[in-house]
């Protein structure tokens, strides 16, 4: 082997993460379906408002033209120009003038915004990778968190930074895509326990990227309520779960230590204070093993 | 008689702004809080006649905010019609409990929103509908006609609703 790094295919029991990866988009569909009605809503609303406006305005563009012809012709009449006076006395064109383009506008929004959510969901839902590819990282990221939004957004800003420098990465990208998902939940969960009735305000989920020494590393921190000391030793353990019944599994930080460790030859760690938050990293080897 | 006010309680402001045009066109006067902290205080500040609450909410959702309203006593009777993008089933059951007048899942149609608004409220009083807004004065003389021809040619499919206040 010269050199050349054969890509290591997956056997069966591997490629069944794809069967994780659709259950994750399950899990994630009501959220999905609530991010997609939220626009479906103003830009019904919006479509409506523009057709009642349109009416109004219609009517002044008639009456409008008929001034036109009249006054071309040296002939406007005092039943046209009273009617256009009409038009004008009986609408709130300043309103209008307002509306109509900030509604056109937020219609233009929302129809990115279906898009954004769809193309996002076919990016995270993308077929099982059977080997290592040339991944963009940033972009999975991004789409992660779109999918991911309604998980998050009630309780956390989310804040990114990703490092110019980074490379394509090789790596399973469905699996990392999973892994970067529960780790967002979880922060998103962390946090959800401390803010209570809101009254404190949203916490903070902050992803940053980092390359460094041919390792691409993004580290996921939340300003949640942080891992207890007895239990730090214990959170990659499959089925072991702090979260209420019907919240968590107990298998997704197992699932991202078989995902990095194992199959990637990464590393997945944490570092966390309780009562302040928690930072999980992710670091994958940018060269494989073998590789000059 | 001031005309009817509604709060709409939503932390999507392009939601805010399509629902403000539609309730402006009925002759409603809104106000508008972005997450459950300026609920309380926007409803004390207003004293609405009807609340539209969001349930997804930033800081605490919006079954926070209907146990506060509920628990004062100024704003304990203002009516609350939830509307939102949540799938019905366990949201519904329990805001219903919860004492909500109505529950709504968005997308709605705009006849439908006007329609439950005006069981509870009524329709705005003719002299207060905006006078020189000649699409609310279209929209007000068509209203009965929209609500009417609802599952027909409306915006958006109507869903089925519920309306859990006790007619009176």
């Amino acid at each position: 082997m010269n050199g050349r790094i054969m890509p290591k295919v997956l056997n069966q029991a591997e490629t069944s993460s794809h069967g994780r990866q659709m259950e994750a988009i399950g899990q994630l569909a009501a959220g999905i379906a609530h991010e997609i009605n939220t626009p479906t809503q103003y830009v019904s609303d919006n479509a409506v408002f523009l057709r009642e406006s349109w009416t109004v305005i219609e009517r002044i563009v008639s009456v409008a033209a008929r001034v036109n012809e009249e006054w071309k012709r040296g002939a406007l009449s005092v039943r046209t120009r009273e009617e256009l006076g009409q038009c004008f006395a009986g609408t709130d064109i300043d309103y209008l003038a307002n509306e109509i383009p900030r509604a056109i506008d937020e219609t233009f929004e929302g129809a990115r915004q279906v898009a954004r959510i769809v193309r996002a969901m076919n990016e995270f839902a993308h077929r099982p990778s059977v080997m290592k590819c040339p991944s963009d990282l940033h972009h999975a990221i991004e789409s992660t968190i779109t999918v991911a939004r309604n998980e998050w957004k009630y309780v956390a800003r989310m804040e990114t930074s990703f490092d110019p420098n980074m490379p394509l990465v090789p790596c399973l990208l469905d699996q990392i895509n999973q892994v970067v998902l529960n780790l967002i939940i979880n922060a998103a969960h962390s946090i959800g326990e401390i803010i209570g009735d809101g009254s404190r305000g949203l916490g903070t989920i902050r992803i940053k990227t980092e390359y460094l020494d041919e390792w691409a590393s993004i580290y996921i921190s939340d300003t949640g309520a942080g891992i207890p000391e007895q239990i730090r030793s214990r959170v990659f353990e499959p089925f072991f779960t702090t979260k209420p019944l019907g919240k968590g599994t107990g298998q997704g930080l197992s699932l991202a230590h078989a995902v990095v460790v194992d199959r990637h030859g990464g590393k997945l760690g944490f570092d966390s204070e309780v009562g302040k938050g928690t930072t999980f990293y992710i670091k994958l080897p940018v060269k494989l093993s073998g590789e000059n | 008689m001031s005309s009817s006010s509604i709060l709409l309680i939503e932390d999507d402001l392009n939601v805010y702004h399509g629902i403000q045009r539609k309730l402006k066109s009925a002759g409603y006067d809104t106000f508008y809080a972005p997450d459950a902290i300026a609920s309380v205080s926007q409803a004390r500040l207003h004293r609405p006649d009807l609340i539209l609450l969001d349930l997804g909410l930033p800081a605490g959702d919006g079954f926070v905010v209907i146990d506060r309203l509920r628990g004062l006593a100024e704003l304990s009777a203002i009516p609350i019609v939830v509307l939102s993008g949540r799938d019905r089933g366990v949201n519904e059951m329990r805001a219903m409990r919860a004492g909500v007048a109505a529950y709504l899942q968005k997308p709605v149609s705009g006849a439908l929103l006007l329609d439950t608004i005006a069981r509870h409220i009524g329709k705005p009083q003719p002299s207060k509908a905006p006078s020189t807004y000649s699409i609310g004065a279209n929209l007000s003389s068509s209203l009965h006609k929209t609500v009417n021809r609802a599952t027909s040619d409306d915006d958006v499919p109507v869903y089925e609703w519920q309306d859990y206040a006790q007619s009176t």
